[in-house]
């Protein structure tokens, strides 16, 4: 499905993608961790046509990506939600632009499904500022899947909260991928390694360089639905962990 | 917000307005100690004011020409037991020149903020236009407004129309200057949302740009209608005929110095409350 072949990147000389090579798969939830600075956001990017890259191709079911689309949609670290906005238009705005074919009653009826899905229907005429991180944590997923999006990125979508809500929503992410929605693939930055094997079918590690790009890519082999209590036992879940932790702290933070 | 503590002179309210020193102490910025603190201030201002008068009647009582604090006081209370009275075009009530006044300043001002708030986006919104406009309007920024009067008297064949003019020119560059800072400052996030969501044009400057521009837009208006309401009194002062400004330069003419004082001081109160009307917009709109 997604398809990225020798991707280069570069900020002020500096090397950031290194000939990045990956396949995603449809239906495919990919994790990416790796220490700051080696380049996932970058990758995120150039993914959800923010960025371009310096040279390699970005293709999604053979086209090549150059802008962003509805076929794609984003859920950033700091939540990006409009300030101004109140949480209902925030993604009512939101998809309305971003499908701009589905007729009103459409897009309402979109709107109001995710919003309960995330449990904020009750809060949609909040601004931003009046709920907590988690809320507009949620609003930022309701927002994206509203655009019913194929591939869904985010980018550290939890790494800001509090451990009880970051696990709710993880759950409330992982239902509304499988159950509630046609979005069919997942590109998660992380710097959990839990979250990571929780969530992920595989685990993409980045680091810096001098290493390449990728270091690894490590298949989850856990069945779903996963429990997040008793995962932690599955003596695959431990060898996962393992290889996770060896890799990252074999690998220097970047300098800067 | 309530009334009491609006009197309060207000530490956190000012930006690039120029306003009075924020309270060094602590207590200044709670609701509950500014209520405390309102005695205080009240009886401070008073030892200023006395400080002021008791200055003033010292300098009038050396030079005789200058009213003393009593003589314009009366004036003041003549002019305002009839501030509306009309006996023909040289005769009128102080309250009439300052609607005159307002309403030269206001046209001028919604002309300014109807022209300055699009360029504004435009500049602040394109690096190209920004490139363009930003040297002719660092040019013009300094010169003093009263210089476009004859171009005014010109182009629009009336001198209080020259006087409404300078005033559009005065209140065009705060109002320009600030809407392109708040345009161009939108955060990369939001701007990366806008572009994840196929943001249309429409629906990112409605969005994005005006919720985010805003507070600054207003503050633009702000400083705009400060120095508005100084420069219409010398604009009315060239102009002749009508308005406050008229007032000044015709009181002066017919000797009565003490009409002058009285007239400064009304035109202060007059600027105080239409200062404090935008601050309190600029505050409603950041809420
Ligand atoms: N817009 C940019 N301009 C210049 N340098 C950038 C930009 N974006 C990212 N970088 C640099 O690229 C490197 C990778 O950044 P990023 O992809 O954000 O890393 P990560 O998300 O893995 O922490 C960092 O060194 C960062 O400073
Ligand atoms: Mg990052």
């Amino acid at each position: 499905m997604l398809e990225l072949r020798n991707v280069w990147k570069s900020f002020n000389g500096q090397d950031v993608l290194r000939g990045l090579n990956l396949d995603v798969g449809q239906g495919e939830f990919v994790s990416f961790i790796g220490h700051s600075g080696c380049g996932k956001s970058t990758l995120l990017n150039v993914v959800g046509g923010l960025l371009d890259s310096d040279s390699g191709e970005v293709s999604l079911d053979g086209k090549a990506i150059t802008a962003p689309g509805p076929d794609r949609a984003m859920v950033f670290q700091n939540y990006s939600l409009l300030p101004r906005l109140s949480l209902l238009a925030n993604v009512r705005e939101a998809a309305k632009a971003a499908r701009p074919e589905r007729s009103g009653g459409q897009t309402d009826e979109v709107v109001e499904r995710y919003l309960t899905a995330v449990g904020l229907w009750e809060h949609k005429d909040k601004r931003p500022a009046q709920v907590s991180g988690g809320m507009q944590q949620r609003c930022a997923v309701a927002r994206a899947f509203a655009v019913s999006p194929r591939l869904l990125l985010l980018d550290e979508p939890f790494g800001a909260l509090d451990a009880l809500t970051r696990a709710r929503l993880q759950q409330q992410l992982v239902d509304l991928w499988q159950h509630e929605s046609t979005t069919e693939t997942v590109l998660m930055v992380t710097h959990g390694i839990d979250e990571a094997i929780l969530l992920a079918d595989r685990i993409v590690v980045m680091a810096n360089p001098p290493s390449p790009s990728i270091i690894d890519i490590i298949p989850v082999d856990l069945p779903r639905p996963r429990d997040r209590t008793s995962i932690i036992d599955d003596p695959a879940f431990r060898m996962v962990q393992e290889r996770l932790l060896a890799l990252l702290t074999a690998e220097e933070p970047a300098a800067a | 917000m309530t009334l009491v503590h609006n009197r309060v002179p207000d530490a956190d309210a000012e930006e690039a307005v120029a306003g009075p020193p924020a309270p060094t102490s602590r207590a200044g910025r709670r609701p509950r100690s500014r209520l405390a603190a309102l005695p205080g201030a009240i009886g401070w201002a008073t030892v200023g004011a006395a400080v002021f008068v008791a200055f003033w009647a010292m300098v009038a009582r050396s030079s005789p020409d200058l009213p003393g604090p009593s003589e314009a006081f009366t004036a003041l209370r003549k002019l305002l037991r009839y501030p509306f009275y009309d006996l023909g075009p040289n005769d009128k009530g102080i309250g009439i020149q300052l609607g005159v006044s307002l309403v030269k300043v206001f046209t001028g001002f919604v002309c300014a903020v109807l022209v300055g708030v699009p360029l504004g986006f435009l500049i602040g919104g394109s690096k190209r236009a920004w490139a363009a406009f930003n040297p002719i309007i660092q040019i013009l920024r300094p010169v003093s407004p009263l210089a476009w009067f004859p171009i005014g008297l010109v182009v629009l064949k009336d001198v209080q129309h020259a006087a409404t003019f300078v005033v559009f020119i005065t209140s065009l560059w705060p109002t320009v200057i600030n809407t392109a800072a708040g345009a161009s400052s939108v955060p990369v996030d939001q701007k990366n949302v806008a572009r994840v969501f196929k943001f249309g044009r429409a629906a990112y400057v409605r969005h994005v740009v005006v919720p985010h521009s805003l507070p600054s837009i207003i503050t633009g208006m702000r400083l705009s209608m400060g120095i508005a309401w100084m420069v219409i009194v010398a604009a009315e002062m060239l102009a002749g005929n009508t308005g406050i400004g008229y007032f000044v330069w015709n009181s002066y003419n017919g000797g009565s110095l003490a009409n002058v004082i009285a007239a400064i001081v009304t035109i202060g109160i007059v600027g105080v409350i239409l200062d404090t009307a935008f601050m309190r917009l600029g505050k409603k709109v950041a809420a």
